[in-house]
């Protein structure tokens, strides 16, 4: 009987040995592969590889149980001294280490795919990141002001830098939440073109968006997959990246309209690169900023697909 | 019986799962819902993904516990617990700072904190107030909500003033001991952590005292082995509660359309509930249920999130049915009504005297 429940007692141990070490493995793997950038964000990268050594230290725990419990019968090896109790039946046992075992099989077996389009429909992509530092009613205010561009940019071009600068000021107002934005506006505008860049994506669509008179007319570079929706017109699709803070379960997709004329030739969830002029359009009863585009290029999808949050946004 | 309620809450969590696949498969229009392969793809990462970001937490936590169960000595805990009840709330509610952990190794360390003498009161409201009131969540929640700050703020203003009146109510009305009776003879605790009564061998009349100071006078080569040990078994006790919850979030989050959520979202109440209904059943870890909140801003009113940020780490799918293999039926049922209508009751204040 003793030896009875002491081979049970080991396979448990064995069981459990093997599911530690499959998440360890899994966390490998998925290292090597170069592919746990499509789960998790890479500043949490580091502790999660720490997991990995942690569950095989338990693991090697675990087997070491196991092996003690199957050969050293006539002794009683608590697993600590609080003693959890194993499961009490083997259809209970296999219902818990089943369980175990589906992340485990879904992680291996199901190909790994980039999150696209179906995911953005299912969270609304952002075309108006602007309402992230400005809600919607303060719009106006903005438009209001930015009018007044139109009166001071005369006396800009006659006269010096500090009159420019002036210009520069009235053609980005800002409050204590948008200061960071103006100030990352006045050095866009400037450039020739303005690529929207991996590292603060989602910043500079939100200064473009939130800026959008300063901008009309100026040419954008930017890539993303391509996204469509039932209500956009035929020529017209969304360049979209997933933008996540921690893991890939608090994705949040922003992009920003764009208008081919060879929109056909990309396929839904493609990876290009679009150059053209920003202006806007109506979309579901908003204005947003669209990209007329001139050239677009299919790209492979970046090794790291999201874009996250710059922390450091305003800060320097 | 602590089993007959793992049964009824395996059984109840399996049903609540089966008729959130049964809403989600005949809500919709079946013809547009196809099984493409991106969808399951979807699915895969958000489901793995939270369970890889919740690893390392999970693992601190039971290397906590495991620390706590072979370091800290019971007459250190009675020693330092404040014997004034305002005190003892005050201590509960701020516990977290030096013991940060989410809910997920919270009760364990709970329940061993009461054994080794803390008073009730101090532990339950250590329950509530440690998953949101520590430093880690704060940094989350920080970041997570960058541009609204009023809100992130809120967030631990609201959970420290409900977890207060919960302490204070919990201490003048709670008579009885929350924690189950022991089962001495009852063998199928699988939940139960610290049921010394199972050994069969030599120790068999021996007290849960004595086996638990025997253990303090243990080696310290032999505490430390042990910690491995205890964090596989812990590991196994809580990761199923894990898995669960990512399992139903990575299935709301693939299939079910944010837009659809939009005609309760304009609703005062409703949206609290639902909100709070949400966290109850997505029973996300509190170090990243900020980011999920985020993702439903400009969706929600801020209010509602603030519901969701306080409501979730307090109570969820997750923390019930942990609590219930630890805590009486009966108290576990009347401690989620307390939290539910605190917490209502506070983010709707908190929305109409201005602070979201």
């Amino acid at each position: 009987m003793r030896k009875k429940t002491a081979a049970a007692t080991a396979v448990h141990y064995a069981a459990r040995a093997i599911l530690l070490a499959g998440f360890a493995f899994y966390i490998v793997h998925l290292v090597q592969s170069g592919t746990l950038n499509l789960y998790i964000a890479s500043r949490m990268q580091f502790i999660v590889k720490l997991s990995a050594l942690g569950m095989y230290a338990v693991a090697a725990q675990q087997l070491y149980a196991a092996i003690r419990a199957w050969f050293d019968s006539s002794k009683h090896v608590p697993s600590c001294d609080c003693n959890h109790e194993m499961p009490s039946t083997w259809g209970k046992s296999l219902l818990l280490y089943g369980w175990f075992a589906v992340p485990l099989i879904i992680g291996f077996t199901v190909p790994d795919g980039l999150l696209g389009s179906s995911m953005a429909s299912a969270k609304g992509v952002q075309f108006t990141p602007q309402q992230i530092v400005q809600p919607k009613s303060d719009l106006p205010t903005i438009e209001v002001e930015s009018e007044s561009r139109d009166t001071a940019s005369p006396s800009a071009t006659k006269s010096g830098t500090q009159i420019e600068e002036a210009a520069l000021d009235i053609l980005f107002p800002s409050d204590q939440f948008t200061e960071s934005y103006a100030k990352f506006g006045k050095q866009l505008v400037k450039q020739d073109l303005i690529q929207v860049k991996e590292k603060q994506f989602i910043e500079t669509l939100t200064t473009l968006d939130l800026y959008r008179t300063a901008f009309i007319g100026k040419t954008i570079q930017i890539s993303g997959f391509v996204y469509r929706e039932d209500s956009m017109g035929k020529q017209q699709f969304g360049i979209s990246r997933f933008a996540i803070s921690c893991c890939s379960a608090d994705a949040s997709p922003y992009g920003v309209m764009a208008n081919f004329g060879k929109a056909d030739t990309f396929t839904t969830d493609e990876w290009i690169t679009v150059t053209g002029k920003l202006g806007t359009t109506m979309y579901n009863g908003n204005e947003i900023i669209q990209i007329q585009v001139n050239k677009a290029v299919k790209i492979t999808p970046p090794k790291d697909p999201y874009v996250t949050p710059d922390l450091d946004f305003g800060l320097e | 019986m602590p089993n007959t309620i793992m049964r009824l809450g395996t059984a109840a969590a399996t049903l609540g799962c089966a008729a959130l696949l049964a809403l989600i498969f005949f809500g919709r229009d079946i013809s547009q819902w196809s099984f493409d392969l991106a969808r399951l793809q979807t699915f895969k990462i958000v489901f793995l993904s939270i369970i890889l970001e919740a690893l390392p937490f999970l693992l601190v936590g039971v290397l906590v516990s495991a620390l706590l169960q072979a370091f800290v000595s019971d007459k250190l805990i009675q020693k330092i617990t404040p014997r004034n009840p305002i005190a003892g709330v005050l201590f509960g509610s701020l516990l977290g700072i030096v013991l940060p952990l989410c809910e997920c190794g919270m009760i364990p360390i709970v329940r061993r904190l009461l054994r080794k003498g803390l008073p009730a009161y101090i532990g339950l409201i250590y329950i509530v107030a440690g998953p949101i009131i520590n430093p880690i969540v704060f940094g989350a929640t920080i970041a997570a909500f960058r541009t609204n700050r009023d809100l992130a703020y809120s967030r631990f203003y609201l959970a420290f003033l409900v977890s207060v009146a919960l302490g204070l109510i919990l201490y003048y009305f709670m008579k009885r001991n929350p924690l189950k009776p022991e089962q001495q003879q009852n063998h199928h605790e699988h939940n139960e952590h610290e049921h010394h009564a199972h050994h069969e061998h030599e120790h068999h009349n021996h007290s849960h005292m004595h086996l638990h100071e025997h253990n303090q006078n243990g080696g310290m080569l032999k505490r430390l082995t042990d910690i491995p040990a205890h964090a596989a078994e812990e590991f196994f006790d809580i990761g199923k509660y894990l898995i669960l919850g990512s399992f139903i979030t990575a299935i709301l989050q693939t299939f079910v359309a944010r837009a659809s959520f939009a005609a309760v979202a304009d609703h005062e109440l409703l949206s609290h509930l639902f909100m709070m209904g949400f966290a109850y059943a997505l029973s996300l870890c509190s170090t990243s249920d900020a980011f999920v909140a985020a993702s439903f801003n400009h969706m929600f009113p801020p209010a509602a999130l603030l519901s969701f940020l306080v409501f979730g780490p307090m109570l969820d799918l997750k923390n019930t049915l942990m609590m219930l293999a630890v805590f009486r039926k009966r108290f576990v049922l009347k401690f989620s009504i307390l939290i539910a209508l605190l917490v209502l009751i506070g983010s709707i204040l908190f929305d109409h005297l201005g602070f979201v």
